[in-house]
């Protein structure tokens, strides 16, 4: 990772202005990309408001603002990495890399036991195939909730993934050869994926609750 | 073969790309054949209907998602635009090289579904039928097509950020070249909509395969949001597919023409116009769909305000061509020929979206024929012109030119019989995409299926003779045709980072009056 000036590029300040650039290019597309699933989410929200006054509340909002807290922090700890890649700081960054990473884990396996939760209590979105004519119901509310989260956390997977190899990456390289460019793009990524959480937690686990 | 297959030079990815794409286009193009051949008698009798729909189906998800969409953009964008920007490279050239991998694999994923029994949805897949009924292989084939949409999401972010970040000393926006123009606006195109159709393919699938309700309407879902869906990635699509094409005709008519572009500013803006107009027209689909008639309203009104850009374009041509000088070569052939029927094709759309008229034309073949002459007319004539024009860059080698001219006329008569007639079919009502057809229609069916086989000629004979001119052709020197822009101030073809000594601009593009004289003999006078 952290090499040296590629091909098309003159000097390292262009480089990291194009990384950027690129990244900021690609989350353009993320946004489009989760912009569907917002369609799809007010669409089904404002045919069905009763699907999520009926059973938005059996999400539980007080492990959702745990894992929002997690993510903030671990948005902050991200922040620092940045700067401690600029200023090559290899033993901080190395440390900021790995927290955010705990921080990330940490959400993922709440993500996940809270699923396994859902699957318990029969709280699942596929429809019943044999029962077609039933109308909208929870599988319907779930069906929305398993698709938005899920995605949601495809793509923290994947922000772990490329934590990983840049942590892996600052461990083997000498604090002189450190860059900042691949972690500054990865930095954006982290956050915009923070920021759809941020926008998640309350069309999910809040909607309905205010309902008259 | 391992360095072509490894490499990071945007000139071999093109041309992995230009080889990869014929295939498809060859493929798309045979299935075609068999769809003509079934359509010159009113029976079904040489494929069934089942048939019949998962070769239609096979024909439309080919050519629009592995030919058409990325044609241009990948061959010659990938080739041209750092060469015209003065760059030794793209921005990121690994990602380059990525992008054609994910097509590739999205191809093999497509084809795979093709070969295990095939596709019956059109190439539209709208639900409920593919994700509930449909009894083929819908979800292999959305996620081929889900990867040759990261793979133009790539593409578009490289291009974007090598317009931005790595032109040459001097070469400001003004200064641009219209084709870098028409790609930096595709880019845009490619960057903001393919997402949307990745993610409603990937619900698709997840409906389909996991059965979560998500456009059911029995499980309080919506078909009608999977077209606006649909068409908000398809609609600025067929702008993906026109515009690089309108920029290589931007190319060719100043330099044939030995002509300043007339309103290069115009020209350059009308490109951008059509990509931000395109994201708001998708309505104009869904007429009969049950939208509302506000909405109706609306969209059509949007759909005739894009007909002004893309006038700017054409009244552009025709004013630089006024006291220019015409030299009719082979890419000037190509070049007119595709200001005819763009315009054909253009205002054929204006029919179809006068919401009166298209309850009527709706789902008939003048629906085909109005896509058709904008894509094979259109776009397919401008690929064609811009091979030509610039193969002797590419390659470094001339092709016979009086046979270019004779394939250029043959595509062009071959064209208008195969489609001139199926836009009478549709007034007269016959519905498209059916193997079978009351008798009535026999003739000009039978008329169009004629025309196929000379289009298919005019097809064949450029794979021919430019096969042949990298044998036999002679050099073609650094700059052949006499036009401006970097890419003829190197050699043919360029080495591999593409100038000995990187350029500076210091003047405005397209002076022509002052260009160096064509080293190209016995094509006529420039």
């Amino acid at each position: 990772m952290p090499e040296a000036v590629r091909e098309p590029f003159a000097d390292p300040a262009h480089q990291r202005d194009a990384v950027a650039l690129g990244m900021w290019a690609f989350l353009g597309q993320e946004v489009l990309f989760f912009g569907v699933l917002f369609v799809f989410y007010t669409s089904l929200r404002v045919r069905h408001p009763e699907l999520f006054a009926a059973f938005a509340p059996r999400l539980d909002w007080r492990l959702a603002t745990v894992m929002t807290v997690a993510l903030l922090i671990s948005s902050f700890t991200m922040a620092l990495a940045v700067r401690f890649a600029f200023t090559r700081a290899r033993r901080s960054l190395v440390l900021a890399l790995s927290t955010t990473m705990i921080l990330g884990a940490a959400f993922l396996a709440l993500k996940g036991w809270e699923y396994a939760h859902h699957f318990e209590h029969g709280e699942t979105p596929q429809i019943d195939l044999a029962g077609l004519g039933r109308g909208p119901g929870l599988a319907t509310f779930f069906g929305v909730y398993f698709v938005l989260t899920g995605f949601h956390a495809l793509h923290v997977l994947g922000g772990l993934g490329a934590l990983g190899w840049l942590a892996v990456a600052a461990w083997r390289t000498p604090a002189s050869d450190l860059r900042g460019s691949p972690v500054m793009a990865v930095g954006l990524y982290w956050h915009f994926v923070d920021i759809v959480w941020l926008f998640l937690f309350p069309a999910l686990y809040l909607a309905g609750r205010l309902a008259p | 073969m391992k360095s072509w297959l490894t490499t990071t030079d945007h000139k071999r990815i093109a041309l992995l790309y230009l080889g990869t794409m014929t295939l498809f286009f060859t493929l798309g193009g045979l299935v075609a054949t068999v769809i003509r051949v079934e359509l010159a008698t009113a029976a079904s009798d040489l494929v069934t209907a089942d048939t019949y729909n998962r070769l239609f189906t096979l024909h439309g998800v080919i050519m629009v998602f592995f030919f058409l969409i990325p044609s241009i953009p990948t061959f010659l964008g990938n080739y041209l635009l750092p060469l015209m920007l003065g760059a030794p490279d793209l921005a990121f050239p690994r990602l380059n090289l990525a992008s054609w991998y994910v097509f590739v694999a999205g191809g093999l994923l497509t084809l795979t579904a093709m070969v295990a029994g095939g596709l019956d949805t059109g190439w539209t897949f709208y639900t409920p039928y593919s994700t509930t009924f449909s009894d083929s292989h819908v979800i292999l084939a959305v996620l081929g097509v889900f990867l040759a949409g990261l793979s133009s999401v790539f593409t578009g972010i490289n291009f974007i950020v090598t317009t931005h970040r790595l032109r040459a000393p001097g070469l400001a926006w003004l200064r641009l070249p219209l084709f870098v123009w028409s790609l930096y606006a595709t880019s845009l195109i490619l960057v903001l909509a393919t997402p949307v159709l990745a993610m409603t393919l990937l619900l698709v699938a997840i409906e389909r395969g996991l059965h979560v309700g998500i456009f059911d309407p029995e499980a309080g879902g919506s078909p009608l949001l999977f077209q606006h869906f649909f068409w908000f990635y398809s609609h600025p699509a067929v702008y993906i597919m026109i515009l690089p094409g309108m920029g290589v005709i931007s190319e060719l008519v100043p330099c044939f023409s030995r002509n300043r572009p007339f309103g290069y500013g115009f020209v350059a803006a009308s490109s951008l116009a059509i990509a931000v107009f395109g994201f708001l027209v998708w309505g104009h689909h869904m007429f009969v769909a049950g939208q509302s008639y506000f909405a109706s309203v609306v969209f059509s009104f949007l759909s005739f305000a894009v007909a002004v850009p893309s006038g700017v374009k054409v009244f552009s041509w025709l004013g630089t061509m006024h006291r220019g000088s015409i030299w009719l070569t082979t890419p000037m052939i190509y070049a007119l020929g595709f200001i005819a029927l763009f315009t054909i094709g253009g205002g054929t759309g204006l029919a179809l979206a006068m919401l009166a008229v298209d309850v009527h034309l709706h789902d008939t073949y003048f629906v085909v024929a109005h896509f058709h002459t904008i894509m094979v007319g259109g776009m397919l004539m401008a690929y064609l012109g811009g091979l030509h024009f610039w193969w002797p860059k590419i390659s470094g080698r001339l092709y016979s030119e009086r046979w270019g001219r004779i394939a250029a006329y043959t595509l062009f008569i071959g064209f208008l019989l195969t489609f001139l007639p199926q836009f009478v079919l549709g007034t007269q009502g016959l519905p498209r995409r059916t193997a079978s057809y009351p008798p009535e229609f026999q003739f000009l069916q039978g008329l169009s299926s004629a025309g196929a086989t000379i289009l298919a000629v005019g097809y064949v004979l450029p794979g021919v003779y430019l096969l042949a001119s990298l044998v036999r052709g002679r050099p073609a020197g650094d700059n052949p045709w006499g036009a401006t822009g970097l890419e003829w101030c190197t050699s043919s073809p360029p080495p591999p980072h593409n100038f000995v000594r990187p350029p500076v601009v210091t003047d405005d593009p397209y002076d022509y009056p002052r260009a160096p004289q064509p080293t190209i003999t016995g094509v006529g006078d420039a």
